[in-house]
């Protein structure tokens, strides 16, 4: 008991360090909380493994199955689905504070602002007004590397989803660095390699967390008094 | 005597509050709008009958508010920390935190 107690007071005199007491990591603690099931590592992870497939089959000129293409959204509705109806469910229901509110929607907005540019982008190099296949260009290499850095490190502060730092480095690395390297060493297949073994790991993590996750949190029993 | 006062600070400490089981209720309770039994329960690792003793207590003490409705034919509970709960902590945590710069 006496333990219990010492830790306690441990951990209130580093949460109340500031004078003002916001109680900020205890509620960034708290709202991690939600990505306990593994769903979001599992989303990333097959978004990682998907595209790392598409690039192979891209760069060795074979012909894009229709259904690899879109094959992540129905993945990605699945994994929604199983969020929703049932690890949701079992850990609970938390209204967060408005300041979480204001990161959620910074976060919905640089996501949907990188997916807008990087469909504009997409469109402009399939319709051939931007050339995608400058060989000295490492400058555009530069600025996409910068982008997608940018782009996941800010989701994860905004999220306080911590692997969207992997995932940021390992998307910067998998494409204008390896793409950049390519000019020099025959590394055409080491980008699509690291995607391939981070979403591996991604998906892995996002398996052990899910089962423990469904062990831990068992269905709730009906009667709450 | 200023020595005795600065014990007498802990020993005045809210005993309400203190209770670690009852702590990591408030505390959480401190980070978040409201929250249901369940989130309540696994996030303090507490069981039914406990959470709901220390709630009661809480509640009784004008720290917390509970409202009960029903979800479809399932009961469900929801909790939210009181101006004059989080006031407490913060006084709480001050309380705590003042004496534990004395080491």
């Amino acid at each position: 008991m006496f333990v219990l107690q010492t830790i306690l007071y441990y951990s209130l005199n580093i949460i109340a360090m500031k004078n003002n007491i916001t109680g900020k990591i205890l509620e960034k603690k708290t709202y991690r909380m939600l990505y306990r099931d593994g769903i979001f590592d599992l989303a990333f992870g097959a978004m990682l493994i998907i595209y790392s497939i598409n690039m192979y089959l891209y760069i060795n000129n074979i012909d894009t199955p229709f259904i690899m293409r879109i094959l992540l959204v129905p993945v990605v509705c699945i994994l929604a689905a199983i969020k929703l109806l049932f690890t949701q469910k079992r850990i609970g229901y938390a209204k967060f504070r408005r300041t979480r509110n204001r990161k959620r929607l910074m976060s919905f907005i640089i996501a949907t602002a990188a997916l807008v540019f990087t469909t504009i982008i997409y469109i402009l190099a399939a319709s051939g007004k931007m050339d995608s296949e400058q060989k000295d260009a490492w400058f555009p290499l530069l600025i996409e590397f910068v982008f997608l850095v940018s782009v996941f490190f800010l989701l994860a502060y905004f999220t306080d989803y911590y692997k969207f730092y992997l995932i940021g480095l390992t998307m910067g690395f998998a494409a204008p660095v390896s793409k950049y390297l390519e000019l020099y060493l025959d590394t055409r297949y080491y980008g699509l390699a690291l995607a391939f073994i981070v979403g591996l790991y991604l998906l892995a993590s996002g398996i052990i967390l899910l089962i423990t996750f469904l062990n831990k949190f068992p269905k709730t029993v009906n009667n709450e008094s | 005597m200023k020595a005795s006062n600065d014990f007498s600070i802990i020993a005045g400490v809210n005993r309400l509050i203190h209770e670690p089981a009852r702590m990591a209720v408030i505390s959480l309770l401190s980070v978040v709008e409201e929250s249901d039994f369940t989130f309540l329960m696994n996030s303090t690792g507490l069981t039914q009958g406990n959470l709901s003793s220390h709630l009661a207590k809480l509640e009784e003490a004008g720290y917390v508010e509970i409202k009960k409705t029903f979800k479809g034919k399932r009961p469900h509970t929801v909790a939210r920390l009181t101006d004059s709960g989080q006031k407490e902590l913060n006084q709480y945590i001050k309380t705590i935190k003042e004496f534990l710069s004395y080491f």
